[in-house]
């Protein structure tokens, strides 16, 4: 880069740490409150009880709130720590701006405050990792677009002119996770704290599946790909095993990952088309996957013997190695025939932890381990304490792996089992009760991880309170980048990029769309094809309220309502789903777990009788069901109050209701309410109150049928 | 605390080294790209069946093998009735299925008494009791086991039903229905 210039013209700057801090003592804390949340959902699968008849306690909207706290507040926090504290030494400047790092920060926690809030109230989108309301939404999309601008701005005003690969990866996150957020989220408000999307069915399936999917890549992925860059050749101090590795892998990943999404819809009322896409680009995703996986364990190559005593070392390659396995996982549950046995059961509950436990969580630890006694000037409190941590949250996690594996893949046998003409196992309960003993055995595992997590705070703690009282940032100079000039001699075109930060971040922004592009636009446009017969109609008022309630309650967190086109399957819940069996679902509630059955054809199967009682408590008419009692909605009066803004709002969206029908919703819900009064009396119900949640509930319920297609 | 300089270094100390990427995992890459320009034409265009499709060819397989099915259900009852065994595993399938709303012994909680005389459906014949617990009374709240039971299932739970008949359980139901003799 030319010769030294005279010191007058080098510039004097220190970096901001103290925001690195700040983002670091949040992901501790977050880090145990998901945990904690995740312990204790699991331990309300082995037993019901410990839901304790409380709404805000339920595993339906605990749930989300878990995979929140662990996606976007514990590894969120983590990445935004470590890309501050990366990037500026990289880049050899401090971050542009120190008042949007701070507005970044605590605009984030404020997020994640509004999440703990809300999410257990059961204000929701009801779509999974995505289920805040608007209002937060757009406090999210704020708070990205100044971190954004503030680390573009850094970008424009560094010292170095090649960008460092831990760049790169950043750069893809920042753009595709501000994509991936506002088109998933775009939804028209009935209230302050409740919206629907603008998607319905089939649409909003694959658009969520893309924003899900693609959160898994660009936030938990991605980003820590980006770190495992810059902090495993700093703590093992050895050189990147190879460049050319890593300029291969980082664009194949980011151009590939982006049309996986359809994996997670297989078998379902997503056009064959976009399925085979999912099948096709998750297969090609391996190799990328696991290049970056072999430029991390090459790197530590030659230096075994340290990995045995350093316990950050330590930490890394187990994070790699996670990583090659869920990587492993991923393509190979995409294949079609896996699939079919797999999903909807505990194994994709066993890959997501493979993922998060894994590589997320030891990346993290590796990094606070690396990061906190350089940061606070000081030494770790405990090596040994360390080592234990890390060999407690190994045991943990493998606990909870094979647990997950042997009760998915024993549900997915057992409920495909047919012998004949017939189910071997027709009840769907048999087959909860034999996973009961493997959901205690997760929820030890949990615990134990969980366990290895507080000594891992412990630690921290303690070398924190061990720093010196002042410390002061360190000084550096550099010399200004200087006006751009292209050096055709010895830079090679993926060079010339890494010199021009603005050409890079579009080049990254085309590889994003053009997957996203071909997969959404089309079935964006789909259900202008589908014909819509005359006897589906949209839902009367009572019944929308009613899915109001089990959006609400989270009930997609246990049931699906899409039956697959599986030959067991269709001997078990009846004719399989169809795109027009959606087409008003604003939000779909497809689901992507099966706990309990498939709602998708339950209209009819019970009388409304049966559902009171069920929902009351579910021990009445199926013994050992492990589902919680929803007692609240016994109680609770329907909220009539918002619902001709709900039909208003759904004729906007295109569901044909009547000026009429919006204007008479109230009177229309409420005769229907006094006729399932009636109907459940004469079923022998004592005392029914027709005002109640529960009988829009079950309104809604008994909606739920598949269209008999000619 | 004096200056650091960083002109000398780059990447804030971190160097790359350019080894060739491996073999194995080039050959990796390609071969999951010749898969999937096999896989995907092959549904696309080709004689991939969707999975609509592969349902409807396994229907119609299971549907002509289902038809020597039959089964005399009239005369399985008759021979189930003297069979202990049967009763014991028909006790098993009630005290899972049936006492949540006929109680555990058969004395009526939101179902119906089935141990007196009285009968809404039919006249307490183990013939009727099969075809109410196969095909239940959906708006009163009866659920039709026959698909979720076994043949074999049902016959042991029906005769076990049927034993329960003049028996005292603790707390009665009132009777409902119509009185048999």
């Amino acid at each position: 880069m030319g010769s030294p210039l005279p010191s007058a013209q080098r510039e004097t700057f220190k970096y901001d740490d103290s925001i690195v801090k700040k983002f670091l003592i949040a992901t501790m804390i977050w880090g145990l409150v998901a945990l904690l949340l995740g312990v204790f959902i699991a331990s309300q699968l082995a037993d019901w009880k410990l839901n304790f008849g409380i709404s805000w306690l339920t595993f339906g909207r605990l749930r989300p709130l878990h995979t929140n706290a662990a996606i976007f507040a514990f590894a969120g926090n983590a990445i935004f720590a470590g890309i501050y504290h990366s990037s500026q030494r990289l880049l050899k400047t401090r971050m542009a701006s120190d008042w949007m790092s701070k507005l970044h920060f605590w605009g984030w926690q404020l997020v994640i405050l509004l999440a703990a809030i809300t999410l257990p109230l059961g204000i929701t989108q009801g779509k999974e990792y995505a289920e805040l309301e608007w209002p937060i939404d757009l406090l999210i999309t704020g708070v990205w677009v100044i971190f954004a601008v503030n680390f573009f701005r850094t970008l424009a005003i560094r010292r170095e002119r090649h960008i460092y690969v831990a760049i790169w990866f950043y750069i893809a996150t920042i753009v595709t996770v501000a994509l991936l957020h506002i088109v998933n989220a775009i939804v028209i408000p009935v209230t302050l704290f409740q919206s629907y999307p603008v998607y319905a069915g089939v649409q909003d399936a694959l658009v969520q599946w893309w924003y899900g999917h693609n959160a898994v890549a660009f936030f938990l992925t991605t980003p820590l790909l980006g770190l495992m860059y810059y902090y495993l050749p700093k703590a093992i101090k050895r050189p990147i095993y190879s460049y050319r590795l890593s300029i291969i892998h980082f664009w194949s990943l980011v151009f590939i990952y982006i049309w996986a999404g359809p994996h997670h819809l297989l078998y379902s009322a997503l056009p064959e088309w976009a399925q085979v896409m999912g099948v096709v680009f998750s297969v090609m995703l391996l190799a990328p996957s696991w290049g970056g996986m072999i430029n991390g364990l090459l790197t530590m190559r030659g230096a075994w013997d340290r990995v045995r005593r350093d316990p950050v070392l330590k930490f890394f390659l187990a994070a790699i190695t996670f990583y090659g396995m869920s990587t492993f996982e991923g393509p190979l549950l995409s294949i079609r025939s896996i699939n079919a046995l797999a999903h909807y059961t505990d194994w994709i509950i066993g890959h997501v932890h493979g993922g998060v436990l894994g590589w997320n969580g030891f990346m993290i630890v590796a990094m606070a381990y690396y990061l906190v006694p350089r940061l606070w000037k000081t030494k770790l409190y405990s090596e040994r304490l360390a080592n234990i941590h890390f060999w407690t949250a190994t045991l943990g996690i493998i606990m909870y792996l094979l647990s997950m594996w042997t009760s998915g893949i024993t549900q997915g046998l057992m409920l495909r089992a047919v012998e004949g003409s017939r189910l071997m196992y027709p009840d769907f309960m048999e087959t909860v009760i034999r996973l009961i003993p493997l959901y205690y055995v997760r929820a030890i595992g949990g615990s134990l991880y969980l366990l290895g997590y507080c000594l891992f705070l412990v630690n921290m703690i303690k070398t924190i309170r061990s720093a010196p009282k002042n410390i002061e940032d360190d000084v550096y100079t550099a010399t200004p980048m200087g006006p751009f000039k292209h050096d055709f001699e010895t830079e090679n075109s993926h060079r010339f990029l890494e010199g021009s930060a603005n050409i890079f971040i579009a080049y990254t922004v085309i590889a994003v769309l053009v997957g996203s592009v071909i997969e959404i636009v089309p079935t964006l446009d789909a259900h202008r094809y589908i014909k819509i017969p005359d006897s589906k109609k949209p839902y009367s008022p009572l019944e929308l309220q009613g899915r109001d309630i089990y959006v609400r309650e989270g009930c997609y967190n246990c049931h699906s309502q899409m039956i697959r086109p599986l030959k067991a399957e269709v001997m078990r819940y009846g004719p399989f789903s169809k795109p027009e069996d959606s087409v008003y679902d604003h939000p779909f509630q497809w689901g992507s777990k099966r706990t309990g059955p498939d709602l998708a054809n339950l209209s009819g199967k019970y009388p409304d009788s049966w559902h009171y009682y069920h929902m009351k408590d579910p021990r009445l008419v199926t013994p050992k069901s492990i589902m919680p009692a929803y007692p609240w909605l016994y109680k609770n009066k329907t909220d009539m109050d918002s619902l001709s803004k709900k039909l208003r709002v759904m004729q906007q969206l295109g569901v044909p209701y009547t000026d009429e029908q919006v204007q008479n919703a109230v009177e229309l819900a409420e005769t229907q309410a006094k006729g399932i009064a009636t109907t459940l009396e004469t079923q022998g119900v004592p005392k029914v109150s027709d005002s109640k949640e529960i009988i829009a509930l079950i309104a809604y319920l008994q909606t739920l049928k598949p269209l008999e297609l000619p | 605390m004096p200056n650091q300089s960083l002109d000398d270094q780059h990447h804030d100390g971190i160097e790359e080294l350019d080894n060739p990427l491996p073999k194995w995992w080039v050959y990796l890459f390609y071969a999951t790209i010749i898969f999937a320009i096999g896989y995907g034409p092959y549904y696309w265009l080709g004689k991939g069946q969707t999975a609509v499709q592969v349902l409807a060819n396994e229907q119609a397989k299971t549907q002509s093998s289902a038809n020597g099915e039959a089964t005399d259900l009239g005369k399985k009852l008759t021979a189930a009735a003297q069979n202990h065994e049967v009763l014991e595993a028909g006790q098993v399938i009630f005290t899972a299925k049936c006492a949540a709303c006929h109680g555990p012994d058969g004395g009526g909680i939101i179902g119906p008494n089935l141990t007196d005389k009285f009968w809404i459906h039919g006249k307490g014949t183990a013939n009727d009791i099969a075809h109410v617990v196969s095909e239940g009374v959906p708006d009163k709240g009866m659920l039709a086991w026959g698909k979720v039971l076994s043949p074999d299932d049902l016959v042991a739970v029906v005769t076990y039903v049927h034993s329960l008949a003049d028996t005292s359980p603790d707390h009665p139901k009132a009777p409902e229905g119509t009185p048999i003799n």
